[in-house]
């Protein structure tokens, strides 16, 4: 844990501490689970829900919600509030725990998620999702994409959270650059990728506006990064049973070793600041870069404004047969409170992520729906993003990252790592003290 | 040799000066970079330009009503007034018999109050939301999402107390004798004699506490749901969107962000400096 800042030592501090406490309370939790849900009357209830949402999204959200505040049935009423960035929920839900003070929902990972529950602070959805009364047809529940809602289920089927939407890691790629390098398409496997680097690096895109800087690929030490890397190899952060993590393995050793050759050569740079790599691809500086699908208007608007060629996006390079990619994306999680926010709560998501408002969310946030059918929704939407449509094919290859308690924490271990290998630390000893660290972790929960 | 010891005087000052220089611009260069940023295009944030093609006001426009950014301004100056105010009270208050009465007991008081300098705000957060927590139910005025959670926990400052307590053990004790023979008591010394010469330290005490408050993110967040009452550093926060920065439009509102401190830091720019050397901070 010596990893993490003060701030998060604490808060994993005291959520163990809650968690502890939450235990001696199981039997009046589960008492309040025994309270029949088909007998409780959500109506009038008001309802708070926390997001990290800013701008369009919010914009885009609020309509939602007020769209929703007139048109329940039970006169719900739904107050959507900004509470930060994700750290900031956390931090805000930690002391909020202590103080009494939780949300009625709250987005949040699956890793925090898991915390919330076992502290006590968040509810098992499963009871609401099997609900005759208020609960989802089965046709319904299996709709929803099944490797995201398997991301928040965790022990006896208990489930954490809903998903309203994913993200995958893809490769951006210059379409232009490529061409003038000679190749017809993006990297599938990393020997590709390695060289095609390494000809971005001796021979700049034309159309660069920075002829000075000239890369292959801009490397983000996020742990995410590394988790596609992995999982394009045919590897994993955690073992069979999904309980321990498994960092120090081939594929991590394989996907290290590459960046580190690559930023030695000089055909691969680390990230120097925040969106350092986006703003290199934008300005024809770098010819791939590797993030989130939910970037994609972004960087639209922003080759658009920059050197202006024509680009795509991929699934990572992979050693496998088919490709495979991260995904991920927060969920949302009902808060303890009383059994009629609770289901007034859990009314307002179902709603939330039935396909027509996934469809409306699609287009203000660009992330992928939780429900298959909102893609019969998309059509338009589709024909008018052709980037957007091929990304959202490859959510066929979805793979997720480790959604156990504490690994948020684990996420800046896996980032140190990487850092501490790029600048010429040795892979192997790197990657076992990673793992051992990782590890110790979930100890504390 | 004088003239010698001239040649490397003068080059002994040279050199002392191009330092200078070149820390100053380097100090200056983030500033500069801000103040140009906020009036590109994105187009020209992202392209790294270091001067704009045309000057975008626009930018501040759009920033200041974006967000709420104008309510979060008001919240600032208003929560910055509150603390500044509430903190020169307490501090002078709790500093004066610190420095100037004999109790029993008077060192181990100051020790203790220094030692919480030593203990990080993490530590204080849940402490501090508990304690608002249950004000905010017992109390007629609510404390969430209202001026006092924001506000009053940040009114007793341990800096200030020590930095005000170190500048009146500098007063001659001439002056309570002679007030005392006019008949006044401490109090009245401490408003009619002291607070006139503690004029420096006492702006100083209100420079940082005006600086801490406005740049305050972590607990106004913790503390407030609603826009009513939160802060400018939240506006800025919300420039920053998951998929990247509009870094054009943030700086357009760190410029205007920054603009209150830059004026009062003009304003008592003198009396900063005198305060900081002559409560002893500066070697």
């Amino acid at each position: 844990m010596k990893n993490n800042t003060p701030t998060e030592l604490v808060a994993a501090f005291l959520l163990v501490l809650i968690s502890l406490a939450a235990c001696g309370e199981q039997e009046g939790v589960q008492k309040q689970h025994a309270v029949s849900l088909e007998s409780i009357d959500p109506t009038g209830q008001e309802i708070v829900f926390w997001y990290q949402h800013v701008r369009a999204r919010e914009e885009a959200l609020q309509e939602m919600i007020a769209q929703f505040n007139v048109g329940n049935p039970h006169k719900i009423k739904v107050r959507g509030e900004f509470a930060g960035g994700y750290d900031d929920i956390y931090n805000k839900m930690v002391v909020g725990l202590q103080g009494g003070a939780i949300p009625d929902l709250l987005v949040a990972y699956q890793g925090q998620a898991l915390e919330y529950y076992l502290a006590d602070g968040t509810v098992d959805l499963r009871p609401y999702i099997a609900s005759e009364k208020w609960g989802l047809s089965e046709a319904q529940e299996a709709d929803f994409v099944p490797a995201f809602m398997a991301q928040d289920r965790i022990r006896d089927g208990i489930q954490t959270g809903l998903p309203p939407n994913r993200s995958i890691e893809v490769i951006y790629y210059n379409v232009d650059w490529l061409r003038e390098l000679g190749a017809d398409g993006p990297p599938q496997t990393w020997d590709e990728f390695a060289r095609l680097c390494r000809a971005a690096r001796d021979a700049p895109f034309s159309g660069n506006l920075n002829q000075e800087r000239s890369l292959g690929f801009i490397l983000d030490e996020d742990a995410s990064r590394l988790a596609a890397m992995v999982f394009s190899r045919g590897g994993n952060f955690l073992n069979s049973a999904s309980d321990r993590y498994t960092l120090d393995t081939p594929e991590a050793t394989a996907s290290l070793q590459l960046m580190k050759e690559l930023v030695a050569d000089g055909s691969v740079e680390m990230m120097g600041e925040s969106y350092g790599d986006q703003t290199a691809f934008n300005v024809g500086e770098c010819l791939f870069i590797l993030r989130s699908t939910s970037g994609l208007p972004f960087v639209q608007e922003g080759v658009g404004s920059g050197a202006d060629f024509d680009w795509d996006v991929a699934p990572p390079p992979h050693t496998t047969t088919k490709p495979v990619v991260n995904f991920y994306g927060a969920s949302i999680s009902v808060g303890r409170t009383t059994p009629e926010q609770q289901l007034a709560a859990w009314l307002f998501l179902k709603w939330f992520t039935e396909p027509p408002q996934q469809a409306l969310w699609v287009r203000a946030s660009n992330y992928f729906p939780a429900r298959l059918s909102t893609r019969d929704l998309l059509e338009d939407y589709f024909a008018a993003n052709p980037r957007y449509r091929h990304a959202y094919e490859l959510l066929y290859y979805g793979m997720p990252e480790p959604a156990l308690a504490g690994y948020n924490g684990v996420r800046r271990m896996i980032s140190k790592a990487v850092v501490k290998v790029v600048q010429g630390g040795d892979i192997a000893p790197t990657l076992q003290r990673l793992q051992r660290e990782a590890n110790a972790t979930l100890e504390d929960y | 040799m004088a003239a010698d010891n001239k040649r490397l005087g003068s080059l002994s000052q040279w050199l002392t000066y191009a330092g200078l220089t070149v820390a100053g611009l380097a100090a200056a260069f983030p500033f500069v970079w801000m103040i140009l940023s906020s009036f590109m295009t994105r187009g020209e944030t992202l392209r790294r330009v270091f001067v704009p093609q045309v000057v975008q006001w626009a930018n501040y426009i759009e920033a200041w009503k974006e967000e709420d950014f104008s309510l979060y301004f008001e919240n600032s100056l208003w929560i910055a007034l509150f603390v500044v105010v509430g903190t020169l009270l307490f501090s002078l208050m709790a500093a004066y018999p610190l420095a100037r009465m004999e109790f029993r007991g008077r060192d181990s008081v100051f020790l203790v109050i220094l030692a919480t300098l030593m203990v990080p705000e993490t530590v204080t957060m849940v402490p501090n939301f508990l304690t608002v927590s249950w004000l905010h139910r017992v109390s007629p005025i609510p404390w969430l999402n209202n001026w006092p959670a924001l506000t009053i926990p940040f009114m007793v400052s341990a800096f200030s107390i020590f930095l005000l307590r170190q500048f009146m053990r500098g007063i001659p004790g001439e002056l309570y004798e002679a007030a005392r023979i006019d008949g006044a008591g401490h109090l009245r010394f401490l408003f009619q004699i002291v607070l006139p010469l503690c004029r420096a330290p006492l702006l100083t005490v209100g420079m940082f506490t005006f600086i801490g408050s406005w740049n305050a993110l972590g607990w106004p967040l913790l503390v407030t749901n609603t826009p009513h009452w939160r802060p400018i550093a939240v506006g800025l926060q919300k420039f920053v969107t998951e998929a990247g920065p509009e870094v054009h439009l943030q700086m357009a509102g760190a410029v205007i962000a920054t603009l209150p401190v830059l004026v009062i830091y003009a304003l008592v720019q003198k009396e900063f400096t005198e305060g900081i050397s002559m409560s002893g901070l500066k070697g």
